[in-house]
């Protein structure tokens, strides 16, 4: 200690300023690690907690924004923070961000957020939207360098055509990743023309490398997506909060490409059939039309066949009808038509003996001259 | 005379399209002019989707995530 230090005579707020100032310029931010202890909430918005070793304890003070979910004590956290003295209350830590670390509290918080989202109803499977299927502008989110984002692409683009990608470049892992995701599914969602899915991915990774998909600001910024979302982070037997809440789970990277297209391979034998289903059922429906014609062409035919036939008998009818009537035929059975100046004499007083008589008969005519009285 | 092609630019439109025009085939009522308008439209849809399969790729952009 140099002898200015040593002689240095402060008042009590000046010392306080003095530190905290001497914190700002040291130690703008650390991060610190260590089991949780005395959590406490106050008001719904503050939060204090410690956070303490085999050998020594610190207080800690943020808000309850910065809780990455449901903790316990005992759960081993990781704190970034500010050191700071308070005029009144002593020395804490102000907190810039915390989360789980180590495999048991990873696993403890997540299955207290899980409760307490399920809770909420984030992972109602009434609340799924069913994704476009193929959509045609996709919003990915991903980290470029990753073997995830290299699968992901590489299975797309066997599959399908034509497809409109926006990606959005995330850190996938670390304290930033929470923050750029949400971003990330935020712009999407704000954009004036978004895309039709959107896919959040990250290859496998320790629980603590996957940890940011199971923090409650990025599952509920999944579940509050506007946008119907595919998440596959890890590998098949990890399970982050993201993907329950997403609309659809994909198992891995390679996976939410198949689920979100088809194969296109698949496709153009479909359309094949389509061609052969088409070419059947257009001839089915000609060679039905053909049948129309036809039965309806003999139809026709048959009504008029019926016609003439009708004719026919009514004239056989009349023609009987007529030989009935015909006085030659009545004749033929012996009858004569007897006349005298040209009328036809019908009963004996009209016969008069001083005219000549004509006599006709079937076969001619005799007339016969006056009677000599 | 210039031959103007509809450009592919939905898949899921064409190929919904194509559907109805199958399930109208399907009708047993569907008249001759109807049937041979629908067969042809049939035939378009499906040369513009293998088009669009075979010919068309996927664009990738890179969108710079906004500042916070």
């Amino acid at each position: 200690m140099g002898p200015d230090a040593h002689d240095l005579s402060l008042g009590v707020t000046e010392f306080v300023t003095l530190l905290n100032q001497t914190f700002d310029f040291a130690y703008p931010s650390l991060l610190i690690i260590g089991e949780l202890a005395n959590l406490r909430i106050s008001k719904n918005k503050w939060v204090y907690f410690d956070l303490k070793d085999d050998n020594s304890s610190v207080k800690f003070f943020g808000t309850i924004y910065m809780l990455p979910g449901p903790l316990e004590d005992g759960m081993m956290l990781k704190v970034r923070g500010a050191p700071r003295l308070h005029n009144q209350y002593g020395f804490s830590v102000t907190v810039q961000s915390m989360q789980p670390t180590g495999e048991g509290t990873i696993k403890r918080a997540a299955e207290l957020l899980q409760v307490k989202l399920q809770a909420e109803g984030l992972f109602d499977p009434a609340r799924k939207r069913r994704l476009p299927y193929p959509p045609q502008r996709i919003g990915l989110i991903a980290s470029g360098q990753s073997a995830a984002y290299a699968d992901f692409t590489k299975i797309i683009n066997a599959r399908w055509a034509g497809l409109q990608i926006s990606h959005i470049d995330v850190q996938v892992q670390g304290e930033i990743a929470p923050r750029q995701i949400i971003g990330a599914i935020a712009q999407f969602n704000a954009l004036a023309e978004p895309p039709d899915a959107l896919v959040l991915i990250r290859g496998g990774g320790s629980p603590e490398d996957l940890a940011a998909f199971s923090t409650e600001m990025v599952t509920r910024a999944v579940a509050a997506s506007r946008i119907p979302m595919i998440v596959a982070i890890g590998h098949e037997i990890d399970i982050c909060l993201a993907e329950l809440a997403a609309d659809q789970r994909a198992s891995t990277p390679s996976n939410a490409a198949e689920l979100l297209v088809p194969d296109r391979r698949t496709v153009l034998e479909q359309l094949t059939t389509a061609r052969q289903q088409l070419d059947y059922q257009a001839r089915v429906l000609l060679d039905q039309a053909r049948q129309n014609i036809r039965a309806a062409a003999a139809e026709l035919h048959n009504l008029v066949k019926q016609r003439i036939l009708h004719q026919h008998q009514q004239l056989a009818a009349a023609e009987r009808l007529l030989t009935v009537l015909n006085p030659a035929a009545i004749m033929q059975r012996g009858y004569a038509i007897v006349r005298q100046q040209q009328r036809v004499v019908r009963v004996t007083t009209d016969f008069d003996p001083t005219l000549i008589t004509e006599i006709t008969l079937s076969n001619g005519l005799i007339v016969l001259p006056v009677a000599k009285l | 005379m210039k031959t103007v092609k509809t450009k592919p630019t939905d898949f899921q439109t064409l190929k919904a399209e194509l559907d109805t025009v199958l399930d109208q085939l399907q009708q047993p009522d569907t008249d001759v002019d109807a049937t041979l308008k629908g067969y042809q439209r049939g035939l378009e849809l499906i040369d513009q989707l293998e088009d669009y399969l075979k010919s068309a790729e996927n664009q990738i952009i890179k969108i710079p995530a906004n500042q916070e």
